[in-house]
């Protein structure tokens, strides 16, 4: 079954069309990466699954069911702003919650303790929110989100502001969700993560749908193409020097990622780079990275980089 | 889907909660009464207490009314109201703090001037023959502003010229005894059906501003509140977590339900504090209250407007915050909001003056000003029940009416970061789907 489903869903601001009529089917289990630029319009599309916006037009299913007939249960979410009451106690906050997502006052206690309890947090039940580091305050907000084991959790940069150890423990208690019958929507920036934990994307952008498949399916479709050499810091690769060979081209000081058209291949770039003189240290064809397919397949929509 | 009443449960419960453990209500409801009860009983304190010694020169240039000037008492008659029991009580000190003595007839003016601009005396009373009013008499001091010694001195005045006036009359002074007291003007209240009550200016006139103003406080104060709450929560990105949880009504109404109710809290308090007093009543005031000082349609009348006069304001601060992005933005759309309860303040002395005239009922009757208008008549007249059955079904019609405008403006504007929306936009979002 589908976690989520929409069909043929559109939002608009004013003039402003931010989900053109659009199509995606988001299936049940594990994590599914929702990507897009700022401004793509992923918040709006996460904003028409909560039910915070209705679509001006198309339908939203949750779990094979409208959207509108589906309990407040079903659903969690993660906002990618702090999105706490900071003068409230921490045990209070999670049972508050717990309550508006459908828990029995008993069951939210139990619920809140024990989450605290995973994470880590137990100490810090009865202080007030503002009293917690940003970290901390990150746990809680997984908690709101996970708590009451909904189907589906939209989590919005999850890890922001955590260190790797801490990032560990929240890929953990994610994993013990997904067990238990949740299925994690992750909107991030961060693309390593996406490459780490996301088993199928959708690349969003201008509100459409540009992207989208099996994780492993896209990168190695895209990394074929794809070059990586790594030279002495100094020599000048500009794109334009490599504009009949190379689609697009990412540049770093001294590590370069050429995206090949489709007649050049990877010898014709290594004579061009050796012709130019420069200190070839590394060269291989690489299996492109998320980030790298994300800035393609942004920039090359429009024509130019956002 | 339908209006979920155990979130608007959870969320009328978090709000309270967080708002009545908060040190500022404990300090708000114990510090109100406390200043209001300051504010009635410390000018009197201050007025019995406050007395300097004051020395005043008395130039005669009569030649007979000094001695009668030093001689005479300045107090005005009273009544025996307790008010007036405390402005006796200041009279007499005051009386008992000024110290008149007489200059020697041909004593020079400018010189004693002098001695004022030094501060060695504080007045000079010149007091000079006039054909028509035998006397006609200037105060000369560094100071003009203490009117409680120019009625002293008043007094002692007008007695010097009656005592002249009888001597020349070839009356006895004795009769000038005769002549002084005063009328009590009794005033009886009539109900319906020919029942009479005892009333006063206390009853009749100070009750019904006190139940409006306790109204007016609460909307402005919790009302002000609430729409800085639900900044906060918009401004905090908290709105989108529960929003994905709740539907915007939800909200709204369990902040509205939730911060009434830790007004209607308070109100409790203050009134079994106000209740305690009456009882053990410390300044003797039950005399001039006879009959109770709340009727029991007063009380409910009291709460009802407050509960749908508040549900009124507060949708439209509750509209109000969610508009907004800072707290200064939202502080200038407060002020306009509260224009309803001010004007009939403003009108408050005509509306108790012609509690009965057309404009004041029809002030009582619209929905926007009812709350205080109302009370204010209630509290003046018996106000017929049909007026205040109408006047009620209005304002519950009106914060109906207010309550879901409100709400859609509200479920825009909750979302809305950025910019401030102008006018047309606002009116474009109540009619959005």
């Amino acid at each position: 079954m589908n976690a989520l489903e929409y069909r043929s869903v559109r939002k608009s601001f004013g003039k402003v069309e931010a989900v053109k009529p659009l199509d995606l089917e988001i299936p049940e289990g594990r994590i599914f990466g929702l990507l897009g630029p700022n401004g793509a319009g992923k918040t709006t599309l996460i904003r028409m699954t909560l039910g915070i916006l209705l679509p001006d037009a198309g339908t939203v299913h949750v779990m094979g069911r409208p959207r509108e007939r589906v309990a407040a249960s079903a659903l969690g979410y993660l906002p990618e702003e702090r999105g706490l009451y900071v003068k409230m106690k921490v045990g209070e906050l999670l049972r508050f919650f717990g309550r508006l997502r459908g828990l029995s006052a008993a069951e939210s206690s139990r619920r809140a303790t024990e989450g605290l309890k995973r994470l880590g947090l137990e100490k810090w039940e009865a202080n007030r929110l503002d009293e917690l580091s940003k970290g901390m305050q990150q746990k809680i907000q997984l908690l709101v989100a996970i708590q009451h084991r909904p189907k589906v959790a939209i989590l919005d940069e999850p890890f922001s502001g955590l260190d790797p150890v801490n990032a560990e423990l929240f890929m953990e208690v994610l994993d013990e969700a997904i067990t238990q019958g949740t299925t994690v929507v992750l909107s991030t920036h961060q693309m390593e993560q996406v490459e780490k934990l996301c088993q199928s994307i959708a690349l969003i952008h201008q509100g459409r749908v540009v992207l989208r498949g099996d994780v492993g399916e896209i990168r190695k479709q895209y990394g074929t193409r794809a070059v990586k050499v790594e030279f002495s810091d100094g020599a000048d690769l500009s794109p334009e020097k490599f504009e009949d060979l190379s689609e697009s081209t990412a540049l770093l000081p001294n590590e370069a990622r050429f995206f090949l058209r489709p007649e050049a291949h990877a010898g014709k770039v290594l004579k061009r780079l050796l012709e130019m003189g420069v200190k070839v240290s590394r060269f291989e064809e690489a299996q492109a990275s998320m980030h790298d397919i994300f800035v393609k397949v942004v920039t090359g929509e429009d024509g130019h980089a956002n | 889907m339908r209006t979920n009443w155990l979130n608007i449960l959870a969320i009328v419960r978090r709000e309270f909660l967080e708002r009545v453990r908060k040190k500022s209500f404990l300090i708000s409801t114990i510090l109100t009464p406390v200043i209001f009860g300051a504010l009635m009983i410390l000018p009197a304190a201050l007025s019995i207490m406050r007395h300097e010694e004051v020395r005043i020169s008395v130039v005669d240039r009569t030649g007979w009314a000094g001695p009668m000037i030093l001689e005479s008492r300045g107090a005005k008659e009273r009544s025996g109201d307790p008010g007036d029991r405390i402005e006796e009580e200041a009279d007499r000190r005051a009386e008992a703090a000024s110290e008149f003595q007489l200059a020697p007839p041909d004593a020079d003016l400018e010189a004693l001037k002098l001695e004022v601009g030094d501060g060695k005396l504080d007045g000079i009373l010149l007091v000079e023959p006039d054909p028509e009013q035998e006397i006609k008499a200037t105060f000369y001091a560094q100071s003009l502003s203490n009117t409680q010694l120019f009625g002293l001195m008043t007094g002692r005045l007008n007695q010097a010229r009656l005592q002249q006036k009888l001597q020349k009359l070839g009356l006895d002074p004795a009769v000038a005894d005769q002549l002084r007291g005063r009328v009590d003007l009794q005033t009886v209240k009539v109900q319906k059906g020919g029942k009479t009550r005892k009333g006063s200016i206390l009853t009749d006139l100070i009750r019904p501003i006190l139940l409006a103003m306790v109204i007016y406080i609460m909307i402005i104060m919790y009302g002000v509140a609430l729409s800085n709450g639900v900044l906060e929560e918009k401004s905090g990105k908290v709105v989108e977590v529960i929003l994905s949880a709740v539907r915007p009504f939800e909200l709204m109404m369990g902040k509205i339900v939730g911060i009434a109710s830790v007004g209607l809290l308070q109100y409790g308090i203050w009134f079994l504090l106000g209740a305690g007093l009456y009882l053990a009543n410390p300044m003797n005031v039950a005399s001039s209250s006879e009959g109770g000082w709340m009727k029991p349609l007063e009380m409910v009348v009291l709460v009802l407007y407050f509960l749908f006069g508040f549900v009124f304001y507060a949708s439209i601060y509750a509209a109000v915050g969610a508009t907004c992005t800072t707290q200064q933005e939202a502080q200038q759309w407060q002020t306009p909001v509260t224009f309803g309860l001010v004007i009939p303040f403003v009108l408050m002395m005509p509306t108790l003056q012609s509690p009965n005239a057309g404009w004041v009922v029809g002030l009582s009757l619209f929905p926007v000003t009812s709350p205080i208008t109302m009370l204010l008549r209630v509290g003046a007249v018996d106000v017929p029940h049909w007026q205040i059955a109408a006047s009620l079904v209005l304002l519950a019609l009106g914060t109906l009416a207010v309550a879901w405008m409100a709400a859609k403006i509200y479920r825009v504007g909750i979302l809305m970061t950025g910019k401030r929306p102008t006018i047309p936009e606002v009116l474009r979002w109540m009619r959005e789907k």
